[in-house]
Order: C-alpha cells, then sequence, then structure tokens
C-alpha cells in the first residue's frame, strides 16, 4: 500500500493512492505483486491525470451513490474503487519515499522550502534519488508532495532568495517539461549542502561519468515492449517485399549508413554498388528508402536526406535512376513528388554548404515541393517562449496573443499541412513521394510519420504507434539523445529542440479533430512524453539504432512500451472506433488548431482539466459488460430448470459480446 | 471541385419555369402538402427550385456533399436531399428541415461563378451562371451549394435571384410578409392555434407558475403580488412579480416610484442555504422619501434577511454597445467572406480573436456571476443584482447565477424555465437588442447570445453536470435569428400581451391567483399567434431534438426543495454587526458600505432613518463577506479539488484562466467554409456513441427484467446466495446508475424511429456502422456501434483546395 501511494505531483490534489492496477490478461493473480508495483515508476503526470479523472468519477458516483452501495457494487463489478482507497490514504506513510525497483536515495534534507508559485512557500522534507527529486510537506491536509524526474531537468540555478532570511540558498530547477520549481534552504547541515551537488550528479549522469537510471531500473513486466516493433513483420503488413521493393539486408552492419536501421526497403532492382553511390551523394549517407507503402495504389513514402549537389550543382546518374526507379515501381502515376521540408531560401543556401536538393531539370518528372519549415533552433526557440507565456504565471488579458506570438501553433500547422498535402498526394493523385529535409531525422521523420497516420489506420491503434514511432523515429535515427539531451549537463547545447513534443503534439491536434479514429488517449501522449525525459526507459535513448545496439539497450533496460502494454486500458480512448480505411485530412488551420493546455499548463493548479466525459462512456461499457453477463447467468439458470419450455425462447439474448471496444474498464 | 470549370459544353436544358411556378401554386389549394418532393408548409409556395444541386455538408453533418433538390419558397431555402423518403403528408408541419435556413436568416447571398464571385442583392445582375452559391447566415452558418453540370443553367440563375429578391435584408416593414409567409395561412394558425405548451416547463405567466418556483427553492416569506396586472406600476415588468411576504399591495405600490422604470427589487431565487436573489433597477434619487415609504423599501430589499449585498452591474460590465461591437468583431472574423478581399490572415487568429474582446467580456460575466454565486453560497442574506435599467447585465448575471448553482437549471425544462424567467418575463428587450425590424440598430446588442455563450462555457467545463447540450444551446442561438418566435418577438410582457390583442380583462380578483384560464385551452387568451420559441418540435425533426438532452446524465438531485435550510456552518450573524438592515455595494470585486448607497439612507432624506436606526453600518463585517467572495477560487487555486464535486449545491465555478475561456467553435466557425471541406468519420453515426450505449443497456436491462421475470419463483431462494446479482438488479431499480431509464427508453424509441425511416439525417455518403444497423431490435446488438467496415478503402471526398500556403 506504501507503494501506491507513490507521488501526487500536483500541489493541489490529495495524494489519492493510486487505483490497484487490474490484473491483466496474461497471468492474473500470479503477477499481482509485481502489478501493484507497476503503477510506481509511472511517473508523476500518470498519477496526476489518474487522480484527476479518479476524483472526478468518485465524485460523480458520491453525489449519488452512498459510499456503502459503492462499495457493494466494487465487489459486483470487481472493478477497483477508489473510495475503498480513500481509508487507506490516512495510513500511509508520507516521509517514506516510493521507490522504483532499482531506485535508491542519495540524499534527504528535512526543512526544506519549496517556492511554490501558485499556493505559497510550503516547509518538508526533499529527497533525492538517482532517479527523481520527491518533495513531501506535510504542513498542508492533504499532505504536499511534489515529485519531478530528474531527467526532465534541463539546468539548475542557484537563485537569490533574499525574502526568506539569510544564510539561505535557493535553487531553481529548471525542466524540460515546461515548469521550473524553485527550493530555498538554509546552508546549515551537510544535508542540504549536498542537495545540488546531488542534484547535478544525478540529473547529468552522463556528465558525470554515470550511467543512465534506465540500466539500473529493475521492474518486471509481463509483457516485453522490446518485441513490439518487428521490421519484417510491419513492412510484411504492408505488402512488401513485393516485385518492386525488397527488404534489403545490406545495412545489417551499419556500414552504408550509421544512422538507418539494419533492415531497410529499397527497390529490387537496385544494385549494391549503385546504392552505395547514391549512398556518397546523399548527406550522412541516408539512402532514399521506402517508409509506406499504399496497399491499393503502390504508391509510396520514400524519405532520405538532402542530395550533396553542392554549389555546383553536382549530379549523381545513380541517384537520378533511384529515383526513376522508384517512381516506376508505381505503375498508377507517371510522377515523383519530392517534399523538401526546409524553407525553400535554406535550402538554397545550403547548397553552398555541399547540399541543396534536387534539380527538377535532371530528374526527369519529379516535382519539388518546399514545405517551408523552419529549423530545429526555431522550434526550441517558439517553445521556449512558450514556457514565459505558460509558467507560472497566465495572464489572462493578453492570453491569446500571447500564445500567436510563440508562433507554436504556427508552426503546428505548417508540420500538418506539410503531412496533409503529402498524404493527398499519395492517396488522390496515386503519385510516390520522397519526403526529405536536410538530414532527413526531423521534419522528415514529423512529415513522414504524420502522414502515415493520416493514411494508414493501424498506425492510429495503440500497437501501430509504438510501432510507427519505433519506425519512423527511432530505428531512423532521430538523434533523441541530442534532441533531448539526455544526461547531459550542456543545456545551452544547440542541437537540442523539441521536434518530438511537437509531433506529438501534432497527434494531439488530430485526436482533437477525430476523436473516435485513434485507439489511444491523451494519457498515453503525455506518458510518452513524459518518458521521453524520464530516462526510465532504455525507449528513446540515444541517436540510433547502431548505438542502442552497442550499448545494449534492448538488454539492459526496459522498454516504455512493456510499461504501457502491462496496463493498456488506462491509455485507450474508450470512444475508439476502427476507421478501417478512412483517411484524415485535419484541418491546418489556426482557427482549428488549439493549444494543448492539458499537456503545456498542466502543472498550473488552476487548470483544472475538463471533466471527462468518456468516463460516462467508460461506466456504461462496464454497466453493459455486467448486464450482458448477468443475462446469460440468468438465462442459463433459466434454461436449466426450465429447459423443457422456455430455453429456446431465450437462448438467442446473449449474443451481446464481441464488441470489439474495451468493456474492460 | 469547388470551383472546378465546368466543361465547355453545357446541357442546356429550358425548363418551363412559368408552368412550375403555375404547378406549385395550384399545388397550395390541393390537399397535399408535397410539392416536388418539399414537404410545404400550408401556404408555402415553392418561388424557384433548381435540381441536381450538391450542399456542402459541415463537419458535423459528416463533411463531404449531399446531392438533391434545392427550392426557395416565400418563407426559406430548403434542400431536399436526393433519396430523402416522401414527405408524410400527415405528419406536423415543421417550419424547417434539417437542410433549410428561414429566408429571414440569411444575411448574404454570393454567387461564385468559374472566375469571380459576386454578392447578389435584389437589385443586381448576374453576368454568369453561378456555380457556387454561398449563403451566409445572420446565425454564423454559411450554406454551401454547388450546382452540378447538369442543374439547366436557368434554374442556377434563377434560383440565385429569386433568394437575392426574397430574402429580404431586413427592413422595418418587411418581417411582417415573411411572418405571414411562415404562419399566415389559417391552417397555419389553426395548427399553431393547437399546440400544446411543455407542461414540464414553468412559463411564470400565472401566480401559480411563480408559486410554484417558490415552493421548489422552497422560499418562505415571499408571495406573489399581482399589482401590476395591467402593467399600472411599471410597463416594462410582468404581470406577477414576488415581494416580501409583509409588504402588503397597497404598501408596495408606493415603492414603484423608487425605481428606474418602476422596476422595484423583486425576488429572483433561493440558493439552498437560504439566501435570496434579487434584481432591481437604479434608484430614483430625486424623490422625497416618507417614512412609511422608507420601512417599505427596507423591507422590499431585504426580504426576510438582516444584510444586503447590492451587486452593482452598472459599471465593471460590458455596455450593450461594447458587447454588440464585439459581436460584430468576431463575426467578422469568424466567418470570413469569399466576396470580400480582406481576410484575417490565420497566423494572426489569436491575436484577432482577443481583440475583439468577445471573450473577455464572457470572462468578465462568468466571474462576476461566480462572486454573486460565492455570495449566496454563504446564506442568509440577499444579494440585489442592481443595473441602470434591469433589463440586460441583470439578465444574464441572475441566470448565470442560477444555472451555477441550481442543478435543475442545467436541465432542458429548467434551463427554458430560467429563460422565461429571467429573460422572457423579466422584459429583456428582445425585439430591440436583436433588431429584427432593423429600425433599433442604436439599441442592437446580442446580450442573449452572450449569455449563450457563458452558459456554453460552463458546460464546456463541466459537461457532465448538465442535462442539456451543446447541440441544444446551438439550436437556441439559432432560432434567435429567425423571428417568429413570441419569445424574442417583444420588449416585455407588456407588448407581447398586446400584440396578441389580449389583454386582460379590466377586471381581475384581488385573490385570484388561480383564475387563470385553463393551459392549452384554444382559446387561452394568453396564447400568442406567435410559437413560443420552447416548441421545439416546430423547428426541429425528433431525431435532432434526441440530442438536445445528454443520454447519460447525473440525475438531477430529485428533492431540490431545501426551505433553504442547508447547514452552513455559518453563522447568521457573521457579517451583520448586529444591527438589522447591514447592506454593502460589491463593486469591482471589493466591499463597501457607502453612506449614500440606499438614497433614503443618505444625508438628504435620512433624517427620518436615523431616528430608528441609532448606528449606520459598520465596516466591520466586510471581511466575513470577502472571505466569501475569496472562496469562489477566483483569486486562489481550489484548495481541495474532491470536495467541490461532493456536494450538488457547491456552484459550478467556471475556470476563468486564459486557456479555459475558449471560443465557441461548433457555434462560431462552422461557417468556416474550409472546415468543410473533409470527411469526419465521428460524425457519420448519426447517434453519439454514448446515446447508443445507453440504448443498449437499457435493451439488456429491459431483458433482464425479462428474464427475472420467467425465472421460476422456486429460485428465489439462490438469488439470495448471489448478492452481487442482486445488488446489481436492485441498482437497476433504483437507477442509482449513471442515467434515468425513462430517457433512455425515449431515446430508445427515436431510435427505432430513426431505422424506420432512413430520413435525410441518417443519409451519409459513405455506408457505416451505424447505418448498416437493422431495424430489428434484436439484430443491432454487435453491429450497431463498432462493427468493422468491410467495404473498400475510404477516402474522403475533397473538394477544396489544399491549404496552398505553408
Amino acid at each position: 500500500m506504501e507503494k501506491q501511494s507513490s507521488g501526487s505531483d500536483s500541489p493541489v490534489l490529495p495524494a489519492i493512492p493510486n487505483r490497484k492496477p487490474r490484473t491483466l490478461g496474461v497471468n492474473p493473480g500470479s503477477r499481482q505483486e509485481s502489478v501493484d508495483s507497476l503503477d510506481s515508476p509511472t511517473g508523476s503526470h500518470v498519477e496526476w491525470c489518474k487522480q484527476l479523472i479518479a476524483a472526478t468519477i468518485s465524485s460523480q458516483i458520491s453525489g449519488v451513490v452512498p459510499p456503502e452501495a459503492a462499495a457493494r457494487e466494487c465487489k459486483v463489478s470487481r472493478r477497483p474503487n477508489l473510495r475503498v482507497f480513500r481509508d487507506v490514504q490516512k495510513q500511509m506513510q508520507t516521509d517514506e519515499v516510493p521507490l522504483v525497483p532499482g531506485e535508491s536515495v542519495r540524499t534527504t534534507a528535512k526543512d526544506v522550502m519549496y517556492i511554490c508559485p501558485f499556493t505559497g512557500a510550503v516547509t518538508g522534507t526533499l529527497t533525492v534519488t538517482d532517479y527523481k527529486l520527491y518533495f513531501v510537506s506535510v504542513e498542508r491536509d492533504p499532505p504536499f508532495v511534489l515529485d519531478v524526474n530528474l531527467g526532465a531537468i534541463s539546468r539548475l540555478e542557484t537563485i537569490s532568495v533574499q525574502s526568506h532570511g539569510e544564510n539561505t540558498q535557493g535553487v531553481e530547477i529548471v525542466c524540460k517539461d515546461m515548469r521550473s520549481p524553485r527550493f530555498a534552504y538554509k546552508m546549515e547541515d551537510q544535508s542540504k549542502q549536498e542537495i545540488v551537488g546531488m542534484l547535478t550528479k544525478y540529473a547529468f549522469p552522463l556528465s558525470n561519468d554515470l550511467p543512465l537510471f534506465a540500466y539500473q531500473y529493475k521492474e518486471e513486466y509481463p509483457v516485453d515492449g522490446w518485441k513490439v516493433y518487428d521490421p519484417v513483420a510491419e513492412y510484411k503488413r504492408q505488402g512488401l517485399p513485393n516485385e518492386s521493393w525488397t527488404i534489403s539486408k545490406i545495412n545489417s552492419n551499419y556500414e552504408v549508413c550509421d544512422t538507418y536501421p539494419a533492415l531497410l526497403v529499397i527497390p529490387t532492382s537496385i544494385q549494391e554498388d549503385e546504392l552505395k553511390r547514391v549512398a556518397s551523394f546523399r548527406a550522412k549517407h541516408r539512402i532514399p528508402v521506402l517508409s509506406w507503402i499504399h496497399p491499393e495504389t503502390q504508391a509510396t513514402i520514400v524519405r532520405c536526406s538532402q542530395p550533396l549537389v553542392g554549389p555546383s550543382d553536382r549530379r549523381c546518374k545513380e541517384d537520378e535512376r533511384y529515383l526513376q526507379t522508384i517512381m516506376d515501381a508505381n505503375a498508377q502515376s507517371h510522377k515523383l513528388t519530392i517534399f523538401d521540408a526546409r524553407q525553400s531560401t535554406v535550402a538554397e543556401t545550403n547548397k553552398a554548404k555541399d547540399g541543396g536538393y534536387e534539380n527538377e531539370n535532371f530528374y526527369s518528372n519529379v516535382e519539388l515541393n518546399f514545405l517551408e519549415i523552419p529549423n530545429i533552433h526555431v522550434m526550441r526557440e517558439s517553445l521556449r517562449k512558450m514556457k514565459e507565456v505558460v509558467y507560472p504565471t497566465i495572464d489572462e488579458m493578453r492570453w491569446h496573443s500571447a500564445i500567436d506570438a510563440t508562433h507554436w501553433l504556427e508552426y503546428i500547422r505548417l508540420l500538418l499541412a506539410g503531412a496533409v498535402r503529402i498524404a493527398d498526394k499519395l492517396e488522390s493523385s496515386k503519385s510516390s513521394v520522397v519526403v526529405h529535409c536536410s538530414d532527413g531525422w526531423d521534419r522528415t521523420a514529423q512529415l513522414t510519420s504524420l502522414a502515415m497516420l493520416m493514411l494508414d489506420s493501424h498506425y492510429r491503434t495503440l500497437r501501430g504507434f509504438q510501432v510507427l514511432l519505433e519506425k519512423e523515429w527511432i530505428s531512423f535515427g532521430h538523434k533523441f539523445a541530442s534532441r533531448v539531451g539526455h544526461g547531459d549537463e550542456n543545456h545551452a547545447n544547440s542541437e537540442r529542440s523539441p521536434l518530438f513534443v511537437q509531433f506529438i503534439d501534432c497527434v494531439w491536434q488530430m485526436m482533437r479533430q477525430f476523436p473516435s479514429a485513434f485507439e489511444f488517449n491523451e494519457l498515453f501522449l503525455i506518458t510518452i512524453l513524459d518518458h521521453l525525459y524520464s530516462c526510465l526507459f532504455g525507449t528513446f535513448l540515444y541517436n540510433s539504432e547502431k548505438e542502442r545496439v552497442e550499448k545494449e539497450v534492448y538488454s539492459k533496460t526496459v522498454s516504455l512500451w512493456s510499461y504501457i502494454n502491462s496496463q493498456l486500458e488506462d491509455f485507450s480512448n474508450p470512444f475508439y472506433v476502427d476507421y478501417e480505411n478512412h483517411v484524415l485530412y485535419p484541418l491546418a488551420s489556426l482557427r482549428h488548431l488549439e493549444l494543448w493546455v492539458s499537456y503545456y499548463v498542466r502543472w498550473n493548479p488552476r487548470m483544472r482539466p475538463q471533466m471527462p466525459v468518456h468516463q460516462n462512456l467508460k461506466e456504461l461499457l462496464f454497466l453493459r459488460a455486467e448486464l450482458q453477463k448477468r443475462v446469460e447467468e440468468l438465462q442459463r439458470e433459466v434454461s436449466s430448470s426450465h429447459s423443457l419450455s422456455s430455453s429456446s425462447e431465450h437462448t438467442s439474448s446473449p449474443s451481446h459480446g464481441g464488441t470489439p471496444l474495451h468493456t474492460t474498464v | 471541385m469547388l470551383t472546378g470549370s465546368k466543361t465547355t459544353f453545357k446541357v442546356r436544358q429550358m425548363v418551363p419555369d412559368i408552368k412550375e411556378r403555375m404547378l406549385s401554386h395550384s399545388g397550395v389549394h390541393a390537399r397535399g402538402r408535397e410539392m416536388f418532393g418539399l414537404c410545404c408548409l400550408p401556404g408555402e409556395c415553392v418561388l424557384q427550385r433548381a435540381v441536381l444541386v450538391r450542399k456542402k455538408l459541415s463537419a458535423r453533418e459528416g463533411g463531404g456533399w449531399l446531392s438533391g433538390t434545392l427550392f426557395c419558397t416565400h418563407f426559406r431555402v430548403a434542400f431536399v436531399p436526393q433519396d430523402s423518403p416522401k414527405p408524410d403528408d400527415n405528419a406536423d408541419p415543421v417550419l424547417l428541415g434539417d437542410h433549410d435556413v428561414a429566408l429571414a436568416s440569411i444575411e448574404k447571398v454570393v454567387a461564385v461563378g468559374p472566375s469571380r464571385t459576386k454578392l447578389v442583392t435584389p437589385n443586381s445582375s448576374l453576368k454568369f451562371t453561378p456555380e457556387e452559391l454561398v449563403l451566409y447566415c445572420r446565425d454564423l452558418r454559411v450554406l454551401c451549394f454547388l450546382f452540378d453540370r447538369l442543374t439547366p443553367d436557368t434554374q442556377a440563375i434563377e434560383i440565385t435571384y429569386t433568394i437575392a429578391k426574397t430574402y429580404q435584408p431586413l427592413k422595418p416593414g418587411t418581417l411582417f410578409s415573411f411572418q405571414n409567409a411562415a404562419l399566415g395561412s389559417i391552417e397555419m394558425k389553426q395548427f399553431l392555434s393547437n399546440r400544446r405548451r411543455d407542461p414540464n416547463m414553468n412559463w411564470f405567466e400565472c401566480p401559480a407558475d411563480w408559486e410554484q418556483e417558490l415552493e421548489r427553492t422552497g422560499a418562505t416569506g415571499w408571495r406573489v403580488s399581482s399589482v401590476n396586472d395591467r402593467f399600472e406600476m411599471s410597463t416594462s415588468l410582468s404581470r406577477f412579480n414576488v415581494v416580501p411576504q409583509k409588504v402588503l399591495d397597497t404598501e408596495l405600490k408606493k415603492t414603484f416610484a423608487h425605481f428606474n422604470e418602476g422596476r422595484i427589487p423583486r425576488w429572483c431565487w433561493r440558493h439552498p442555504r437560504g439566501s435570496d436573489l434579487l434584481r432591481m433597477a437604479s434608484f430614483q434619487n430625486n424623490i422625497y422619501h416618507e417614512k412609511d415609504d422608507i420601512r417599505n423599501l427596507e423591507l422590499v430589499l431585504f426580504g426576510g434577511q438582516q444584510v444586503c449585498v447590492v451587486v452593482d452591474l452598472g459599471e465593471e460590465m460590458p455596455s450593450p454597445a461594447d458587447i454588440q461591437l464585439a459581436h460584430t468583431r468576431l463575426r467578422a472574423l469568424c466567418l470570413g467572406d469569399i466576396s470580400a478581399s480582406v481576410t484575417v490572415p490565420d497566423d494572426k487568429w489569436l491575436s484577432t480573436l482577443e481583440g475583439t474582446h468577445w471573450l473577455d467580456y464572457t470572462r468578465c460575466c462568468l466571474r462576476k456571476a461566480a462572486e454573486v454565486a460565492c455570495l449566496l453560497r454563504g446564506g442568509h442574506l440577499t444579494v440585489a443584482l442592481q443595473e441602470p435599467e434591469d433589463r440586460d447585465m441583470n439578465c444574464v448575471v441572475s441566470s448565470l447565477v442560477q444555472v451555477m448553482c441550481d442543478p435543475h437549471s442545467r436541465t432542458v425544462a429548467g434551463f427554458q424555465s430560467l429563460v422565461q424567467k429571467e429573460w422572457v418575463m423579466a422584459g429583456h428587450r428582445f425585439l430591440s437588442r436583436i433588431n429584427y425590424h432593423r429600425d433599433s440598430d442604436k439599441e442592437e446588442a446580442p446580450v442573449f447570445l452572450l449569455f449563450l455563450d457563458c452558459v456554453w462555457q460552463l458546460w464546456d467545463q463541466y459537461p457532465g453536470r448538465f442535462q442539456l447540450t451543446g447541440d441544444y444551446l446551438l439550436a437556441l442561438h439559432d432560432s434567435v435569428h429567425i423571428p417568429l418566435f413570441s419569445s424574442f418577438l417583444a420588449n416585455c410582457q407588456r407588448e407581447r400581451c398586446r400584440r396578441s390583442q389580449h389583454l386582460p380583462q379590466s377586471y381581475t380578483p384581488i385573490n385570484g391567483l388561480r383564475e387563470m384560464l385553463p393551459r392549452g385551452a384554444s382559446d387561452d387568451p394568453t396564447d400568442p399567434p406567435f410559437p413560443p420559441v420552447w416548441d421545439w418540435a416546430l423547428q426541429y425533426s425528433s431525431q435532432r431534438q434526441a440530442r438536445f438532452t445528454q443520454p447519460v446524465s447525473q440525475p438531477i438531485c430529485s428533492q431540490p426543495l431545501l426551505n433553504g435550510n442547508l447547514n452552513t456552518n455559518l453563522d447568521p450573524n457573521q457579517y451583520g454587526d448586529g444591527v438589522p438592515g447591514s447592506v454593502f455595494l460589491l463593486s469591482r470585486g471589493t466591499f463597501s458600505s457607502p453612506s449614500n448607497l440606499l438614497p433614503w439612507r443618505s444625508a438628504g432624506s435620512s433624517a427620518s432613518y436615523r431616528k430608528s436606526h441609532r448606528r449606520a453600518p459598520s465596516s466591520e463585517s466586510l471581511p466575513g463577506l470577502e472571505r466569501l467572495i475569496k472562496a469562489c477560487s477566483l483569486t486562489e487555486p481550489p484548495q481541495n479539488t474532491n470536495t467541490a464535486f461532493h456536494d450538488p449545491h457547491e456552484p459550478l465555478l467556471p475556470l476563468l484562466l486564459g486557456p479555459c475561456v475558449r471560443v465557441w467553435k461548433d457555434c462560431y466557425l462552422r461557417g468556416a467554409l474550409h472546415a468543410q471541406a473533409f470527411s469526419h468519420p465521428m460524425s457519420s453515426i448519426t447517434q453519439h456513441p454514448v446515446e447508443q450505449l445507453a440504448c443498449e443497456v437499457q435493451q439488456l436491462r429491459e431483458k433482464l427484467a425479462q428474464v427475472s421475470i420467467v425465472r421460476p419463483a422456486n429460485a428465489a431462494k439462490r438469488q439470495e446466495s448471489h448478492r452481487p446479482e442482486a445488488n446489481l438488479n436492485q441498482n437497476a431499480n433504483n437507477e442509482t446508475f449513471l442515467f434515468a431509464s425513462s430517457r433512455a427508453a425515449q431515446q430508445h424509441h427515436a431510435s427505432n424511429r430513426a431505422t424506420a425511416h432512413p430520413s435525410a439525417l441518417t443519409k451519409t455518403p459513405h455506408p457505416t456502422p451505424a447505418t448498416s444497423r437493422s431495424s430489428n431490435r434484436d439484430n443491432n446488438k454487435h453491429t450497431f456501434l463498432f462493427g468493422h467496415q468491410s467495404e473498400g478503402r475510404h477516402v474522403p471526398t475533397r473538394n477544396a483546395k489544399l491549404p496552398k500556403n505553408n
């Protein structure tokens, strides 16, 4: 039970103990022990969201059902009800820090003041482990808990806290997830002097010659998330290989391109030596490879990096032939469209740096489009501005113009509009597309994965989305380590940029516009983003598949999908309807985009997330399942006692079951 | 295809227009109301039609295009989808079909040709054949019709002309012909006079109605006064008003002169914790206060309470002119206009939105109402809303307070009663504010629409606490723009009565509270010729009405009757300093007790007052009140979100932070043309999934009941042992679950009907699980909601051009 009390991160919410995770279908009962502890590593937000939902549900019920009845209801349903746990809350040890397996406490300091920007300063105990910072104060009822994953820390800054007394030191913990908690403490004893040192050491393990926490994390999950993505199976699902495309092992030792995965889908007719020449003509040797093929038209999404055209407009016959082959592989169209994600001016200047873009004169039947998306530095700056707008205080009167001024939504719009154009090219014009930016691992990944999400309903399922991320982002070498800066002290590194956050934001925008088209919910997206930073799981570590193999990520760390797939129902969307063959075209207009308030502004306690209506549906689904069961039971009973008379009349009715929705709520 | 060029050879098909028109006229006299597939109202005649037209469906309607026939009558522009079922002649007339728009709601007609767009006015001439016809409506809808290649050119031109000529950009005087076209026929009049009123809602038309409200809220110490029965005391007040029991009518009569327009403090609502909400106009200052008057004025203002807080809504709230300006800007921003060259660039959308101040005003109203709600929560005081005229912001705030605090107001019936009470009867000047006659441009201000937006904000933040839905609010929003409803066609009850030529008889017994004629009788003198807006069946098909309420809603607290005795844990005297009659002013979030707040207490005239009250109210009690306001968490984050939910009487306090006050996109942005371009899978399900589930749960429950009956009696013992089951059953019977079964049964009924007539509504461009539903109840178990589509790949028809600018 103590474990379940793991952090309420939100300063306003009472620490309601977690709902006990339902036993998973895999092997109920025996897993109980470890399943119980599943909740602890979930990171703060999961708890936070769950508690909010929980608070809402219980309140919704409580107005109506006397607690006793609710408890009974629980028994009927075998569904854990939060109210049951409410009493437990009081018993919990508030000074005990919930730890995940493998986590250990590094230092504890009492009488530390958390300068909460929302509710004022509060004094309590600060604990630093090798995974998180945990602050608890019993000054308030319920106890105030703040829980920050060290991985989310971008930098530590000492601040002046004169107002809190002499000999007081202050530290501001600037986080990557849109908050900056501040602490103040007296420089009295050893433990307090250690705080900053310990924080620095464990927040930036790589800079301090320590391993990332993911290597210490010892949780065991009933499912293995590393098995989620099997490239061969995924390509097979797409109908590959076929007569035009082959799954090549040419890069199995990462020799052709060290940032690409081992398995690549390339045109069948391309010879190895040709391919190598193409590789030398493309930046970072990122040759054009297939990402997705249209099941009917055979039109393909191909991704690569910029051609090394240079200032002298170099040509590469093999590259030209290669693109010709890609075009020919699709009998439906005699055109090939290249989408260059960059701004045309930037593409032009890249020529001077030996990069560039395809010259339409040299590539026959090729149409080149620039999507005019600014680079990673612009995006980083945009999100930085956004943080200023949303944390800690919000200017009510200037809110909209302040959001406008960050241009964040504008860039979201550009990305979505670009992806829509790509998807439309494939779907309506039936022509294959080649997508690239400079290196083909940032904007390219954003665009191809968004287009695939629009085109292929499989990627809108929980598993499918995991595959999409594993494939387009992780295996194709989006430089997560550089962009996020896992465990790295150098916060000013210009390589950092929130491109993945931006992509997830786009997904969220699509989810808003097509609420029933996605199997996953908002919590799923927020969880992914939190563990993008947390370093708890190995999923987003390192820059390429090659590095991950070298660092033995697959054997020594746990996959995020292990955790997620162990409790899928928390992450699933009750409204989901599988629109199998629908292509989604989100509206890429600022009027129809919204700021993802429940992610960016979630630390503000005045921002209560919207009442989750879907809980109503979950309740109904649950109720239906119960009633179905009951009808069946009764019918069985009736037919056994009345087998002569009335059985035939009723045997047909219990056929309700088998909805593909998640009745296991 | 949006502006795709027509092929060069056009099918020239001369349609004998005149003949058609004659046909249509003769049709009027025929028994059937159907004309070319259009179900006409009695007396309605088709002026023009165009065949093979496609209507662009909004995202909510499922997107894509729907082909059918476009009509223009004297009253509306109608669109009948191709394969819609034959209209049933015996069915009650519905003013507007699902795809129709009343001529009076049309604001602008724009014809789109191959190379240009043109605003078509009654006098303009078209030099090209329109390929597309865009109707901009007052209710912020934009209807877009595409003429097919096969649409005869003459029809395309003619119908554009006809619509442009008949839609009547409203001028003084044109309203009547429109109303006549809609409701003028004898059959229609007869039909309307036989309509029964919704008995579930309170109309606040007779004393009994008010008494019912007093009883519902548990208010004691108040009575219904009919002193204004002939509008002699105040022309703009309703006939019946609730005043303190202690004040006799003869005494009451003297108080009217002390208030602007005679709008004395009147009781609106009692909070379960025993506070009363009052509203009044500003004081008349230039009047001598006699000693007796003062006693009565004090009584009227304080009701039975010791403390009174006057909430000044005059200064800090937006003025009607502000609201009008903001709304005009918002319209221009949201609607866009393809005929105008200047459009707001997309990347400035949020800043421009902020510049309209519409959301600021929404926030302002919500904040004020939340403050009042928190004050009332404190218990045992009167809160009197004061506005110079008591006819605009008082309506907004008093009704918002009730939406926040009274769960009953969040049901459709309760909400309608609320609007009836605080707007229609209280004399909000609908006619001038909506400016139907185009003769009160200076007065025009969509105050009511601002209120609807505020309610939408609350609904958006607490959807589960409302029984009504966003669709309902939208329907009400749209109805405001149709000048046919008695509710909106007058500025006060007196005008409404006059219009119906049924001023009350010269004599009404003083105590004749229940002497009114029975409601719904055809000769009911209070029955106006115009239907009330609440007669939704006149406007909306039953399927669309079904969406007005949530399928799953919390049972509304069944006994809202609390007699004001809810435990408050508050010392009733905590903010009084022992002196009865302390009065405070709440203005700009702070309390004060200015000596001249009540004119009869202030210097000049207070000699007589001072004699009876030695002590002036001290300011010691201010902190108590301020604490109340603070508690409403407008300035502080909620300390415990849990407790806020537990008590059904806790007000729904809106979050007013920047990101929390949002644009009512379903309303303001539904006209944005590009928004309609793509298909939306979700909406191809005609019924909301929750509704369908609710339906199914109900079926299961019925089945369960069935089986339980069949179950042999001797199994009863075994049932005892199955405790969980018994509980479940019990729960089902007691309806402790999330929704009321009667509601689900209705739903069920509606859905059965819907399946029986696969009407225009259920027509979707692509077969979906929903439409594949069989009408057989027992067969639809697993297919109806979540079935897989087995057809080929579906691609939404994308006719709009892709956003080119990136």
